[in-house]
């Protein structure tokens, strides 16, 4: 029973005590139309956990977002409340979710899957450990995000 | 205003837009011919194994290889962080040259689809070329 209420507080984290994080990344110029991309959860066994964000609403693409595809295959609550319109080169996007403190410090990673038409699919465009060091600290992508943050308050 | 007088605007407008999904469609018509241009087709009796095992002798970072309208083939890697796009040609894996997301007939191409308006100009788009068929 313990161990089924500590899965629920990692699981659903919005229930636990938790913090409002906020994830920043700018785009770069890569020349393209709107990104779509999928922001998520993995934990330290590299298994999803939960979806935060996803940009692009035409279901169709989202099967190049294919990490993010596959390891939420299960989740049928991953667009819930939780997407919006692609985000153009050299624009911002802004997240917040909310965080348990459990995530943090445990091997939990934020990972970005990116795509744009035409271009090449971005699994795994970036993957950051959620860890306090990391917190405000830039991190750098791979084709389509010139870097990505996350604040803790 | 007289009934001539909307035959007239009315005709301009939608002609004028016609025209434009006209040409804009016949440039991209040409988009497949310059990259033929650039780069050998794949023989449609090429095995993907085959392929595969050229290119990854000769782009060893190699992570996904598209087959472009033309027939062409592009290899995606990464040089240490820098992601790199090359043609290559399909019957020895040699790298020909880098490859770009070209600007224009992107833009063209949303023009074509959507008179750069987004979804509610794919439908004017689609009524127009209704219209004129």
């Amino acid at each position: 029973m313990a161990a089924a209420s500590a899965l629920a507080l990692a699981v659903l984290p919005s229930l636990a005590h938790g913090r409002q994080a906020t994830l920043t990344a700018q785009l770069k110029n890569y020349g393209g139309d709107g990104a779509y991309l999928a922001v998520y959860l993995t934990d330290a066994k590299g298994a999803y956990v939960r979806t935060l964000w996803v940009s692009g609403g035409k279901a169709k693409y989202h099967k190049h977002l294919s990490d993010w595809y596959r390891l939420s295959a299960g989740d049928a609550q991953r667009l819930t409340g939780v997407t919006g319109a692609s985000v153009g080169a050299g624009r911002v996007l802004k997240v917040t979710a909310e965080l348990a403190d459990a995530l943090i410090d445990a091997g939990y990673e934020i990972r970005i899957d990116a795509a744009a038409e035409d271009m090449r699919d971005s699994p795994s465009e970036t993957r950051v450990p959620l860890s306090a060091v990391n917190a405000g600290k830039p991190q750098a992508c791979k084709q389509y995000i010139q870097s990505l943050s996350f604040q803790l308050p | 205003m007289d009934w001539k007088d909307i035959h007239r605007w009315l005709g301009l407008t939608a002609g004028t837009l016609a025209l434009v999904l006209g040409l804009s469609g016949a440039f991209l018509a040409f988009v497949p011919v310059q990259q033929a241009w650039q780069a050998p087709a794949a023989r449609g009796d090429l095995l993907v194994a085959t392929l595969v095992s050229r290119v990854t002798r000769t782009v060893p970072g190699a992570e996904e290889i598209r087959r472009l309208p033309s027939g062409a083939i592009v290899v995606f890697s990464f040089d240490g962080d820098q992601p790199q796009a090359s043609y290559v040609d399909p019957a020895d894996g040699r790298v020909l040259g880098p490859w770009q997301a070209s600007v224009l007939p992107r833009w063209v191409k949303n023009l074509h689809r959507t008179l750069l308006l987004g979804d509610a100009g794919r439908w004017g788009a689609a009524g127009i070329a209704l219209a004129v068929g």
